[in-house]
């Protein structure tokens, strides 16, 4: 431990700065590769680990298994449109990387692998309802997809890399709805309010959720693992962040941080709620939302006249000092 | 090249926070900028440090108006606020600009910027120039390290050095006025200055990471 000290901590303090090595270097111990020569090509965040299988006999022309459709009618090739958009994501990502990256290694490789790695998973989401969020359910997958049923061993842990894939692939299509209801009330000049817009995202994206009721509470306490609590959380927070900027928030001050929470419990409340909710078409969710939201706004006007009558106040007592000052006739200190 | 950009003496647990902070930072759309993600990381601690950095100088020339605001030495502080209020706007339009998230240690830097200016100017006048001397020096080198990072990352970053430059031109500005109105007759100068330059260096490491 001194050892691992000294070269982490003392060492790099000594040595020269200018070291040529790449922010986010990947070390072996922290990414469990399995072999040997595999490029930093990912930063930690990025969502994908890299492989050295190299599918070629793989097709890699995404072929058209059906894109569910949301209940709200929408249809999506977004399973396309999101692989090309991680590509390019990383692929942007990955130029800078290039340059610093030690060895030969393409990142079309990285690209195969991941997207290897997505199409066994969306694949899997189809036996959810039969195996649940399990190893059992990534291998059905597997095979669905033309590999062998192992292949689910490149996925750590139970299925938590399956709900992990939902909860991103949503979150995508979320970014897509919200993109396009922007684009929209742009062409068409009307501005939506953000109340409005918040609930329109948050009920498009628990209707994602939908087809898969019946396991969602099973999802949920998979999500709230402690191994898989960092990266939901992460999720959740760029859900929430994301909202917020298409329904068009430019605070820069703690507001920042209370808006995000409190988006972020509403979400989850109403979440909860829907888990119960046995109404047709989830009205009594839809409702339970509107009266959250409305709570929300009273809350807001409450505190700003708490806030006005304090400043008020405030001056008022001010005012009675200065008053008295003046009578008393104490003169303004000059300096 | 890329280890010179962070502090000297980064050790891997706050290379690690920089990376879980970056986890924080919402999925990129690619129309917003053309940064990849490591340029995107150091955009998101620049913005935010000198955010707060602005905040902060920000409440420390109102704690001093509020106390100097109806002596001679009024107008000037008024002035150098005037300024620094721009600076303000600038930073609080560009965090909504890159997305970046502003730091959460907010509310702690208002009143304690507000407590710094307004206690130095109940010492003296003088006192509050070395405040104000002591607090430009700081950002002033602070400003000098982040153009000399930008300078050095690969890409196109002529707005944000731009505007980091004429910033800094302007908090040197307010460092030799400081000088000029006799900073230097406060009272216990150098250790004023020396604690108050610690001080900023302290919330200049937290805010970068928090």
């Amino acid at each position: 431990m001194l050892k691992t000290f000294v070269r982490r901590v003392v060492l790099p303090k000594v040595y020269v700065q200018d070291v040529a090595r790449p922010l986010n270097t990947v070390s072996s111990k922290s990414w469990n590769l399995q072999k040997t020569a595999v490029p930093p090509v990912c930063s930690p965040c990025a969502r994908k680990t890299v492989l050295t299988w190299n599918i070629r006999q793989y097709s890699m022309n995404n072929d058209s298994s059906d894109e569910q459709q949301s209940a709200t009618g929408d249809t999506f090739t977004s399973k396309n449109e999101s692989n090309s958009h991680k590509n390019s994501d990383q692929a942007e990502g990955t130029t800078d990387q290039k340059d610093n990256t030690q060895d030969e290694f393409h990142a079309d490789n990285a690209d195969d692998t991941v997207d290897i790695k997505t199409k066994i998973l969306d694949n899997a989401l189809d036996f959810v309802h039969e195996y649940k969020w399990s190893r059992k359910a990534i291998s059905s997958g597997a095979e669905a997809a033309g590999l062998a049923g192992v292949s689910e061993g490149i996925f750590e842990g139970g299925g938590e890399d399956l709900v992990l894939h939902f909860v991103r692939q949503s979150n995508i299509r979320l970014q897509h709805f919200m993109k396009e209801s922007v684009k929209r009330q742009d062409e068409e000049g009307e501005k939506m309010k953000s109340s409005e817009f918040i609930r329109k995202a948050i009920e498009f994206r628990l209707r994602l959720i939908v087809p898969y009721m019946d396991n969602w509470s099973d999802a949920m306490g998979v999500l709230l693992r402690p191994n898989v609590l960092p990266k939901s959380a992460e999720e959740l927070a760029m859900m929430v962040d994301d909202i917020w900027f298409y329904a068009g928030d430019k605070s820069s001050d703690f507001s920042w941080y209370t808006k995000r929470g409190m988006l972020a419990k509403l979400y989850g409340s109403t979440q909860l709620f829907m888990l119960m909710d046995q109404s047709p078409d989830f009205k009594d969710t839809w409702e339970f939302l509107d009266r959250r939201l409305d709570d929300i706004k009273n809350i807001a006007e409450i505190s700003q006249s708490i806030s006005t009558t304090g400043d008020a106040m405030f001056q008022a007592a001010f005012s009675s000092a200065t008053i008295l000052k003046n009578i008393l006739g104490f003169p303004d200190r000059k300096r | 090249m890329h280890a010179a950009v962070l502090p000297s003496g980064c050790s891997i647990l706050s290379r690690r926070l920089l990376t879980l902070q970056s986890c924080l930072k919402p999925f990129q759309l690619c129309n917003l900028s053309t940064l990849d993600d490591h340029q995107k990381k150091i955009y998101d601690r620049i913005i935010r440090i000198d955010h707060a950095g602005e905040f902060g100088a920000d409440r420390i020339y109102a704690g001093q108006m509020f106390v100097l605001g109806k002596t001679d030495v009024g107008p000037l502080i008024q002035h150098m606020w005037d300024q620094e209020k721009h600076h303000l706007q600038t930073f609080k339009d560009m965090i909504s600009k890159h997305r970046s998230r502003p730091t959460v240690l907010l509310p702690l830097w208002n009143i304690a910027g507000f407590a710094l200016g307004a206690g130095t100017a109940l010492i003296s006048k003088e006192a509050a120039m070395a405040c104000t001397v002591a607090v430009e020096d700081t950002i002033t080198k602070h400003y000098n390290m982040q153009i000399r990072k930008l300078l050095e990352l690969n890409g196109d970053h002529d707005e944000l050095l731009s505007t980091i430059k004429k910033f800094r031109d302007e908090e040197m500005e307010h460092h030799d006025i400081g000088l000029e109105q006799n900073a230097e007759a406060a009272p216990a100068y150098d250790i004023l200055k020396k604690t108050i330059q610690m001080g900023c260096s302290a919330a200049i490491f937290l805010s970068e990471r928090i």
